[in-house]
């Protein structure tokens, strides 16, 4: 047997002590989930000292010379002062730094891409010739949906009691839709492991 | 008829139905017909429209929940790329226990069977840490930003492929993105696609569909392949039904079933309510 089938057949194994759990809880389910834990957290050790740490140090510091990434690990490992409570201020710093960096490199990259989506929910209501009713209607779903999150002004009556109530519904109608492909979803994850285990493991399905 | 029953059912039973349905279809395939959606055809149309010897950066951002979603997509990808004599970068921001080697068996499975290279034809550069940061610098050099390494750590200087592939603005035509969240589209047009108007298309678990409908719409991203049913239409395209079409019928089947317990469910609900006011 090749290396490959055993995997699949132990893989097979873990999934049936794992789904254990829609049956009742019990000590196959945990032994699943510990082995899963484990195996994950070790491999994600030596993944990251092998594929990260060790370039790092090894090409970008020793071979190249750039000394500076000293600065930033330096930073990161800051974050361990949090364990000692008199340093916990320390931590902070390492987390100031990460907060900053992303909203202010976020921010510098973002507004041009979501500009385009907006200026795409004014598409013309007449489109060759036609009248484009999924235009209006995102239009109208788009307007009414921001109605709805309105919570400065009173909605007791007139337009915006009238289309914050519309744009719930467009909202509700959303909410089924996403619901409906992550059903789909999960069944195909099912159908996904019942593959492994009759297909890669058992090779009763072709 | 005590419908109130219909309330109370043990859900094991529901489970075990479900596992049913979906167990009947792969023993024996019922061949219902799969059409292609709009979507679908719209990513087979962006590689298909690709001059031979175009670069595809693929960035497989699955977990191992997702995977059976999106891996049939990869090697429908890799069909088609492939007969175009099209090249295959791949990366991995989501998980690094699952993208890379994924990558490397979906893709390499196909690159076997067409007699593509690893290094030549095709590169698995592994995962990184820092996924926005890294993608903008890919964006000038992929060299730096992959740390000078593949996923196995072999010297990137070594693969003819990347002695051609410098940077994304340079060299890359297609960014092609199969994602279960962050990093996603959004990262990838915020931080690449957008600011080089490079093209970006891929395929993504189902629960994120809706979601992605704004980025569809404005033509951010051309075209969607959702889910185990995106890539069964999507090996459908390429003339390569492998273990997305397999499920299909599994699916269809299973939807049914989960339909006729929500109708089932809700007659019990509005019969016990009805018993309840008459009362």
């Amino acid at each position: 047997m090749t290396a490959e089938q055993w995997g699949a057949i132990a893989g097979s194994i873990c999934i049936i002590m794992a789904w254990s759990y829609l049956f009742k809880e019990s000590d196959i389910y945990y032994f699943a989930e510990h082995l899963f834990v484990g195996l994950t957290v070790a491999r994600g050790l030596t993944y990251t000292f092998e594929n990260q740490l060790k370039p790092l140090v090894l090409k970008d510091m020793a071979e190249k010379g750039q000394w500076t990434l000293v600065i930033p690990v330096v930073i990161g490992l800051l974050i361990y002062c949090w364990f000692f409570k008199g340093l916990r201020w320390v931590a902070r710093i390492t987390m100031g730094f990460w907060i900053g960096y992303g909203a202010g490199y976020s921010l510098g990259f973002s507004p041009p891409v979501y500009l385009k989506q907006v200026f795409d929910t004014f598409t013309p209501f007449i489109k060759d010739g036609r009248f484009n009713f999924g235009g209006v209607l995102y239009f109208l779903v788009v307007i009414t949906a921001l109605m709805y999150f309105l919570f400065t002004v009173k909605k007791e009556s007139g337009v915006l009691k009238y289309g914050s109530m519309f744009g719930r519904y467009a909202l509700m109608v959303a909410f089924g839709s996403a619901y409906g492909s992550i059903t789909m979803a999960y069944l195909s994850l099912v159908i996904g492991k019942l593959q492994v285990i009759f297909k890669d493991a058992l090779h009763l399905v072709k | 008829m005590d419908w109130d029953k219909l309330q109370r059912i043990d859900v094991r039973w529901i489970y075990a139905l479900v596992i049913v349905c979906l167990l009947v279809p792969m023993f024996w395939p019922l061949g219902l017909p799969i059409t292609i959606s709009e979507n679908t055809r719209k990513v087979w149309e962006a590689v298909d429209k690709l001059p031979p010897g175009s670069v595809i950066l693929v960035s497989h951002d699955t977990g191992p929940g997702n995977a059976p979603e999106l891996n049939p997509m990869l090697s429908a990808l890799a069909k088609q790329a492939f007969e175009k004599n099209c090249k295959i970068v791949g990366v991995a921001f989501f998980d690094q226990l699952v993208g890379p080697p994924m990558f490397q068996e979906y893709v390499g499975s196909v690159a076997e069977k067409m007699g593509k290279k690893y290094g030549v034809d095709w590169i698995n550069l592994g995962f990184r840490l820092n996924a926005t940061a890294t993608m903008r610098q890919m964006c000038d050099d992929i060299h730096g930003a992959m740390l000078g390494v593949d996923w196995e750590n072999k010297s990137l200087s070594d693969f003819p492929i990347m002695n051609e592939v410098k940077s994304i603005k340079d060299d890359v035509d297609l960014i092609f993105v199969t994602t279960v969240g962050t990093p996603g589209y959004g990262d990838w047009m915020t931080y690449v696609a957008e600011p080089l108007k490079k093209p970006l298309t891929g395929g993504a678990s189902l629960t994120m569909y809706s979601g992605l409908q704004q980025y569809i719409r404005s033509g951010q991203l051309q075209g969607f392949l959702g889910g185990l049913r995106g890539a069964a239409e999507y090996e459908q395209l390429v003339g390569a039904p492998g273990k997305g079409c397999s499920g299909m019928d599994a699916q269809s089947l299973g939807h049914m079933m989960i339909i006729a317990f929500l109708i089932l469910g809700n007659i019990g609900y509005f019969a016990s309510a009805r018993k309840k006011s008459r009362a």
